[in-house]
């Protein structure tokens, strides 16, 4: 050890409060990019979204549907690279620092929004994509066939996701006393979310974490004459349904509901990684939010 | 030496913890009913669940009193071995849970166990500073590496543990006991 | 007891019967102090209530009962709360790191959080503090592979940065080897110059050595202060050394040549010894009881 003063120019006058967040949030975000997984996990999905490509006599709507899921290990790489500072911040340093907790905090989640907009690039990746595909086949009736892209609302869902993501990996990682634990957790959480179709039955749809659209409504028996349905209606006949006519829907006012309902769920999750000053308005916003677009996906499902 | 890990069985349970494991099965529970009520077959919830029920136990290896404990008489294998014991056996409950919820074809605990050894193998070899969250991550990487590698050979490797998952135990269990001392 | 150690320069750091209880525990009983430039210690057993005092004084905690006034400002309110932290040092008594940081980044953190935004100076700060502990070759390490000792000394850089008034040091010396901890005496000494130094320790020669002025606390409570010089007068006549037990000893043990040393009442013929501030600090902590 030697002379503290040596060397050493006096401190510059006091920062403003928006000087220190930013210059905490480019010290957090230089620390989360640098993380490999994320990045590992994008090189993932975009692998797997470049696999999804129409295949002649696949299931209507078969490949529509598949791009969607393609963009959970990116969300899984994303819960992961934020979970680590939070998890980090369990640790009390410089307790007795001006920045308070709250500061600290949304430092982090500013510094996390990066991922947002990663998650933002993809969906304009998966939109580029299709039209490069020319699009993707979603329906099997004569004259009623149609080579579909998602439209914008559906596309918003990845950004919302990436918020969830942002949001599930500072919960998790301010709540789980163990790093290690965090793998299994968010592992089963994110790819349990990719199996889509367990939330298929109408009752539960609103509850999805990842919609994934068209969805199948019944329509009529198999004895029905498929002309005396709307023309605008895709059809789908047996063998690809249980039985009987069904239509595949696809809605960008459903949507715009789901993601207001996933921004409830994002607004939930961050109020367990919220300090106590605050956390209310989180869980009361998250609550109006998630309800809003639960009963706002029953109105519009037919 | 045997009545030393019976005794030790009881600390070691209570200094476990369990919250992370028991949310997690809660959620595949779920899941799996889920499948149930969609009339679709539950065959991937099931290979996530393996997965995500190995990377469990395997995340169950980590020991905070480690460095306190290596010099004891009680080797550190054997000490995972009591480990995976405690924490392995509830996770093989939930499994018979989920299977017997389901209709899936994929049956019986091998690539729960197939992937369980595998991470336990990378935990024994891998660097100790991240030996147990590198074998956690082994089973999801393995399962992720399954979904998005296109059919052929690769793809086949990967798949082995679903394939053939009483070999993949038998080799995992094989690097397991020749890194006993490490 | 109120203790008082300002010098003309004015009072620093000064409380008012502060009280802090944990349930039925009283940590911190009824504390009056008044301190200026330089560096007191505090001494006293475990559990005594130290590190209870250094976190209030650290605006960590805050007291149930008592006023506080640190640098002039009164803590209780946020904003002079604020103002205060931003001219104050803390060192915890088991300092946390972010083991993947550097000591350079972890330091530098740490300045941002006492909200230095100019990351030029913050570098160049960073950079002189770990070179003043010792740690300028080591400053781009991760510190999860650096010794405890080092580790403590990427702790006591992060309390010194920004070169505060107020600086309140839990233990700073433990896991410090003998060269680091004479080190240790000449950056706080020089601290010191400026504003004022309270640490604990259960070294006394620690405190024999850096301090101008020792608290011994116990139960919460005060139960000495002066020099330390004084600290070991207090034992002045009240020490000595023999082969056998003495019943009339306040506290006896054994030293090294096998002989024992015995603080109390002496008998009638012994020989008394020359005091320490151990001898010191081992009476008035009994005295206290």
């Amino acid at each position: 050890m030697s002379a503290v003063t040596a060397g050493r120019a006096p401190a510059p006058a006091v920062s403003t409060r928006s000087h220190v967040l930013r210059a905490l949030v480019h010290a957090e975000a230089r620390r989360m990019m640098r993380n490999p997984v994320p990045w590992l996990c994008l090189a993932l999905s975009v692998w797997g979204m470049w696999m999804v490509v129409p295949e002649p006599g696949e299931w209507p709507a078969s490949s529509y549907e598949a791009m969607n899921p393609t963009a959970v290990p990116l969300l899984f790489g994303i819960s992961l690279a934020v979970a680590v500072p939070f998890h980090r911040a369990r640790l009390e340093v410089a307790p007795a620092a001006p920045v308070a907790e709250h500061q600290r905090v949304l430092a982090r989640l500013l510094a996390a929004t990066l991922f947002v907009l990663v998650a933002a690039g993809f969906a304009g990746l998966v939109a580029w994509r299709e039209r490069d595909l020319g699009g993707l086949w979603i329906g099997m009736e004569p004259g009623r066939t149609t080579e579909a892209l998602h439209t914008t609302a559906e596309l918003s869902q990845f950004v919302v996701l990436g918020v969830l993501a942002v949001a599930l990996g500072a919960a998790l990682g301010r709540r789980v006393s163990r790093l290690v634990a965090l793998v299994p957790a968010l592992f089963v959480l994110w790819f349990v979310v990719m199996v889509y179709w367990l939330f298929g039955h109408a009752s539960v749809t609103p509850f999805s974490i990842m919609q994934v659209q068209p969805l199948v409504l019944e329509v009529g028996p198999a004895t029905a004459d498929p002309l005396s349905f709307p023309s605008d209606w895709l059809l789908v006949g047996e063998p690809h349904t249980s039985g009987g006519w069904a239509r595949q829907w696809v809605s960008g006012a459903l949507a715009w509901w789901h993601d207001v309902w996933l921004l409830g769920l994002a607004a939930l999750l961050l109020a367990a990684a919220w300090p106590r000053p605050g956390r209310r308005v989180l869980l009361a916003a998250g609550l109006a939010l998630a309800v809003a677009g639960v009963v706002g996906q029953h109105v519009v499902i037919p | 030496m045997s009545s030393v890990l019976v005794q030790a069985a009881l600390p070691t349970a209570r200094a476990t913890r369990w919250t992370p494991g028991a949310a997690l099965a809660g959620l595949l529970v779920a899941a799996t009913a889920l499948t149930g009520y969609a009339d679709r077959p539950a065959d991937l919830v099931l290979a996530i669940a393996a997965a995500g029920l190995a990377a469990t136990v395997v995340a169950g290896l980590q020991d905070p009193a480690a460095a306190l404990l290596e010099a004891l008489p009680v080797s550190v294998m054997r000490r995972r071995v009591l480990r995976l014991a405690v924490v392995g056996a509830p996770a093989l409950a939930v499994w018979w849970l989920l299977d017997s919820l389901s209709t899936a074809q994929l049956s019986g605990p091998g690539p729960l166990l197939a992937l369980t050894a595998t991470g336990v193998a990378v935990a024994v070899w891998a660097p100790p500073r991240r030996a147990v969250l590198l074998g956690a991550s082994t089973p999801v990487a393995l399962f992720t590496l399954h979904q998005v590698v296109p059919s052929g050979t690769t793809s086949d490797v990967i798949a082995w543990w679903l394939t053939d998952p009483w070999w993949v135990l038998a080799a995992a269990t094989l690097l397991c006991v020749a890194g006993r001392r490490r | 007891m109120t203790t008082t150690t300002h010098t003309a320069t004015g009072t620093l750091l000064e409380t008012a019967g502060i009280t802090k209880r944990f349930g039925s525990l009283t940590a911190v009983d009824d504390v009056d102090l008044g301190l200026g430039r330089g560096i007191v210690g505090v001494l006293g057993p475990n559990g005594a209530g130290k590190t209870t005092l250094l976190r209030i004084l650290a605006t960590v905690l805050a007291p149930d009962r008592g006023s506080l006034s640190l640098l002039g400002l009164d803590p209780a309110s946020p904003t002079a709360r604020t103002e205060v932290r931003r001219r104050l040092g803390y060192l915890p008594q088991s300092p946390r790191l972010y083991t993947g940081f550097t000591p350079l980044e972890m330091v530098d953190y740490v300045a941002i959080l006492k909200e230095h935004t100019d990351a030029a100076w913050r570098r160049r700060e960073a950079a002189a503090v770990l070179e003043a502990v010792g740690l300028g070759d080591r400053m781009h390490k991760r510190i999860r592979t650096l010794s405890g000792g080092m580790q403590q000394r990427v702790a006591l850089a992060s309390a010194l940065v920004g070169s505060p008034d107020l600086l309140v040091l839990d233990e700073p010396a433990t896991g410090l080897d003998p060269e680091q901890r004479i080190a240790l005496r000449s950056v706080l000494a020089e601290t010191a110059h400026r504003g004022c130094v309270v640490l604990s320790t259960h070294n006394t020669a620690e405190v024999a050595a850096l301090c101008q002025h020792v608290l011994v606390m116990d139960r919460g409570r005060i139960c000495w202060s002066g020099t330390p010089a004084a600290l070991a007068g207090e034992a002045e006549g009240r020490v000595w050394e023999s082969d056998v037990e003495e019943p009339t000893a306040l506290r006896s043990w054994l030293t090294g040549p096998g002989t024992r040393r015995h603080v109390g009442t002496p008998p009638a013929g012994a020989s008394p010894a020359v005091p320490t501030v151990d001898d010191g600090y081992l009476l008035v902590t009994r005295l206290a009881r």
